[in-house]
């Protein structure tokens, strides 16, 4: 009887990778061909941004808040990248005043200002207004696709795409100079290395947990529970910042609909990896795996032609299950 | 006479302890309450939106099947009904 009830409650709580790992199966089934390096690379290139995105919204989710507006501030930092790194010799380029290529760290940093002035805006809301994340990022995420669209627009032509980019910006992100591997891969892989230090080895981490856990205790215990809001806010910003930097290169071609959405692949993708909505749970690894599975369950449904609607309706399952699973692990331990 | 002096002096002494050491229970006293106060409030914060759910194991696991039921229809019915 008490082996039977463990065995259910070990499914009852892995239901989700049970599930995903038959669809993909079935994949496999339908379509060997799916399971190739090619496509493999394929995905991990898809999944990088998104994931450096997710490790940015994790530790807003650690602190029992959450992040909306992460795929409209990608947008903003996006265009920002492509619009100081696009070809010198296009003529429709957007700072014709520009003839010389600027160094690529340029954009870079002028992208991780844009995104962490945003998530400093929703940090303050949060941390020293005590409002509610869920609200604070829902008005910037407006501000920042409203500044996007603006940018975009004040263009000479219009509001045409930012294209046509600077070739080196394009090798340096899509480039595969290291083991056949994109590039894109190995900056998502220090990116991971470095928030597991941060999360797992600092002050900062262990004052991230402690506050999503109770902030009461937290404070009770002597932690600055603003100060250490506004950080995590501040780093999420500058992974923003060089999400949003990689992405353009990526897709090659910044518009006003860049980043949206981002933010529901990534929160979705911590869901999935086991971050909890109630706050003080989460780990680095199951974030890689969270965005990692959900990229590989777009890029299956895709692969075997499913109706993109029914898409929508399967990946909100997907977060709503993944949800319930988290909630019946927190009632049992209660 | 000096025995009786150094009873006086002896028994002011005590008084002064005796005042020292309530005074010291005073302060402890109120550090107590203080502590008091901020266990309670942390014991009834509702501190995580977890909290506010109240439904039971077997409620959630009859959900959870019920949407795994759901997602698994829906990704056959979009792999193999075209």
């Amino acid at each position: 009887m008490e082996e039977k009830k463990n065995w259910s409650e070990f499914l009852l709580n892995y239901a989700l990778y049970f599930i995903l790992g038959i669809m993909i199966i079935c994949v496999i089934i339908a379509d060997p061909s799916f399971l190739s390096l090619n496509n493999f690379l394929k995905i991990l290139a898809q999944a990088s941004t998104r994931g450096i995105l997710a490790l940015g919204v994790a530790g807003m989710i650690v602190l029992a808040g959450t992040d909306l507006s992460a795929g409209r501030v990608l947008g903003c930092g996006a265009a920002i990248s492509a619009s100081l790194l696009q070809s010198v010799t296009y003529a429709s380029r957007m700072y014709k005043g520009i003839t010389e290529p600027l160094p690529l760290w340029v954009p870079l940093i002028l992208s991780i200002v844009v995104c962490v002035a945003f998530c400093l805006v929703n940090g303050f809301g949060v941390a020293k207004l005590h409002m509610h994340a869920f609200i604070i990022s829902l008005g910037t995420q407006l501000i920042a696709y409203g500044i996007l669209c603006l940018y975009i627009d004040s263009q000479e032509g219009g509001a045409q795409p930012l294209a046509s980019l600077d070739p080196r910006y394009i090798d340096l992100v899509n480039g595969r100079h290291i083991l056949g591997i994109p590039n894109l891969v190995w900056f998502f892989l220090i990116c991971a290395i470095v928030m597991w230090v941060i999360w797992n080895k600092t002050t900062l981490g262990k004052n991230m947990f402690a506050i999503g856990g109770n902030t009461e205790a937290a404070a009770v215990s002597g932690v600055n529970v603003a100060k250490n809001i506004m950080l995590v806010y501040l780093v999420a910003g500058v992974l923003y910042g060089i999400a949003a930097f990689l992405e353009a290169a990526r897709i090659q071609s910044v518009t006003t609909s860049t980043g949206l959405n981002y933010d529901l692949d990534a929160i979705s993708g911590c869901v999935i990896g086991g971050v909890s909505f109630n706050g003080g749970i989460g780990t680095i690894p199951g974030v890689i795996i969270g965005v990692i599975i959900l990229q590989v369950i777009n890029y299956s449904l895709y692969y075997l032609g499913v109706n993109a609607y029914l898409q929508f309706v399967i990946k909100g399952l997907i977060i709503i299950l993944a949800v319930a699973i988290d909630v019946r692990k927190y009632i049992a331990k209660k | 006479m000096e025995e009786k002096e150094r009873e006086l002096l002896t028994e002011e002494a005590l008084l002064e302890r005796q005042r020292a050491l309530e005074q010291k229970e005073e302060e402890l006293k109120k550090k107590e309450s203080v502590l008091q106060k901020a266990e309670e409030k942390i014991a009834k914060t509702k501190h995580g939106i977890y909290d506010r759910i109240d439904v039971s194991v077997g409620t959630m696991d009859k959900i959870i099947f019920v949407l795994g039921t759901l997602l698994v229809i829906a990704v056959f019915a979009g792999i193999f009904l075209k």
